[in-house]
C-alpha cells in the first residue's frame, strides 16, 4: 500500500466522523508520512509500519465516540431500529397467532378434552355394567337386555380398562401438548427480545 | 498480548516519554515502537483521545526540514494522571512480580 492508497482508505473508513476532524485526523498521517519519507522510508514501509486504515479508524470512531457520546451512536441507532422491528414483530406475530395458530390450537384443546370424555364414559360404563347386573333385581334401570353374568361382568371389566387406558394416555398427550405450547411461547417471546 | 491492556501500557509510555519533553507524533512513534512491539497507527488515535480528555496539548513548531510539526505536550491535568498511573503500574508490576517469583506469604 503506498502512501495515497493509505490515506484514501483511512479518509474511507473515517466516514461518520465531522469533517474538519477527519481532516485533522488525516493531516496527522501526512505528516507522519512526510516525515517518514525525509528520513528514507518508502511510502510501503511507512503504510506498513502504520497498520491497517480500517483497523485505525475504528480507534478514532471508538474514542470519538467514548468521548462525545456517553452510549455509541451505533447502539443508539440498534436501539431505535429495534424498537421498530420489534413493534413490527409483535404485530406479526399475534397476527399470525390469531389468524392460523390460535383455531387449531382451540381444536386440539376440544379433541382434548373428548379423549378425556370418552376415557371417562368409559370407566362409568364400566362400573355400571360390572355393578349393573347384580343390581339387576332391584331394576333401576328399566330394560336392560338379559346377557349372561360373567358377559356383562367381563364387558364391564374391558370398558373401565378401556377408559382408563384412554384416560392415560389423554394425560400424556396433556403433558406433550403442554410442553410444546410453553416451547411456543418461549419462541415467540424470543422472537420479540432478539 | 490482550489488546486493552496493551493499550493501557502504551498511554503511560506515551504519557512518560511527554513528561520528559515535548514530543511530535513522529517521534514518540519511533520511540515507542522501538521498544514494543506494536502497529505505529495505534499510537495517533491515542494521542487524539488524550488530547480530548484535556491529557495533552497540541502546538505546531517549524522544522529545519520541511513543513511544521505538530508537538504534544503534557497538560497539568495529564501530569496527575501520569503519576497516578505510575503509581498503579509500579504496585501492580510489584504484584505480578510477586506472584511470579512465588512470594505469596
Amino acid at each position: 500500500m503506498n502512501r495515497k492508497e493509505f490515506i484514501d482508505k483511512l479518509k474511507l473508513y473515517l466516514q461518520g466522523m465531522p469533517e474538519s476532524e477527519i481532516q485533522d485526523i488525516l493531516s496527522d498521517y501526512e505528516e507522519h508520512f512526510n516525515i517518514g519519507i525525509s528520513k528514507g522510508k518508502s511510502e510501503e514501509e511507512i503504510a506498513n509500519e502504520l497498520g491497517e486504515p480500517k483497523d485505525i479508524a475504528e480507534g478514532y470512531k471508538t474514542n470519538y465516540r467514548n468521548a462525545y457520546n456517553d452510549s455509541p451512536p451505533t447502539i443508539s441507532y440498534n436501539t431505535s431500529n429495534d424498537t421498530l422491528r420489534r413493534a413490527l414483530i409483535i404485530v406479526l406475530l399475534i397476527a399470525f397467532n390469531v389468524i392460523i395458530v390460535l383455531g387449531p390450537y382451540i381444536a386440539v384443546l376440544g379433541v382434548l378434552i373428548a379423549i378425556y370424555g370418552i376415557g371417562i364414559g368409559l370407566v362409568f360404563a364400566g362400573i355400571g355394567l360390572f355393578f349393573g347386573i347384580p343390581l339387576m333385581p332391584f331394576k333401576f334401570f328399566g330394560h336392560i337386555p338379559n346377557f349372561h353374568l360373567l358377559t356383562t361382568l367381563s364387558f364391564g371389566v374391558g370398558f373401565g380398562a378401556l377408559g382408563v387406558l384412554i384416560i392415560i394416555l389423554a394425560v400424556i398427550l396433556t403433558k406433550f401438548i403442554y410442553r410444546i405450547s410453553i416451547k411456543y411461547i418461549k419462541w415467540n417471546i424470543e422472537l420479540v427480545n432478539k | 498480548m490482550n489488546i486493552q491492556f496493551k493499550k493501557g501500557v502504551l498511554e503511560l509510555c506515551v504519557l512518560s516519554l511527554l513528561d520528559r519533553r515535548d514530543h511530535y507524533g513522529y517521534e514518540l512513534v519511533e520511540k515507542i515502537s522501538k521498544f514494543i512491539n506494536i502497529s505505529e497507527g495505534t499510537i495517533y488515535p491515542l494521542l487524539r483521545k488524550l488530547r480530548t480528555e484535556g491529557y495533552v496539548s497540541t502546538y505546531l513548531e517549524e522544522s529545519q526540514e520541511g513543513p511544521p510539526r505538530k508537538y504534544y505536550k503534557l497538560t497539568e491535568k495529564g501530569k496527575e494522571v501520569f503519576e497516578e498511573l505510575m503509581i498503579e503500574w509500579e504496585s501492580f508490576v510489584d504484584g505480578v512480580n510477586n506472584i511470579l517469583r512465588g512470594d505469596l506469604m
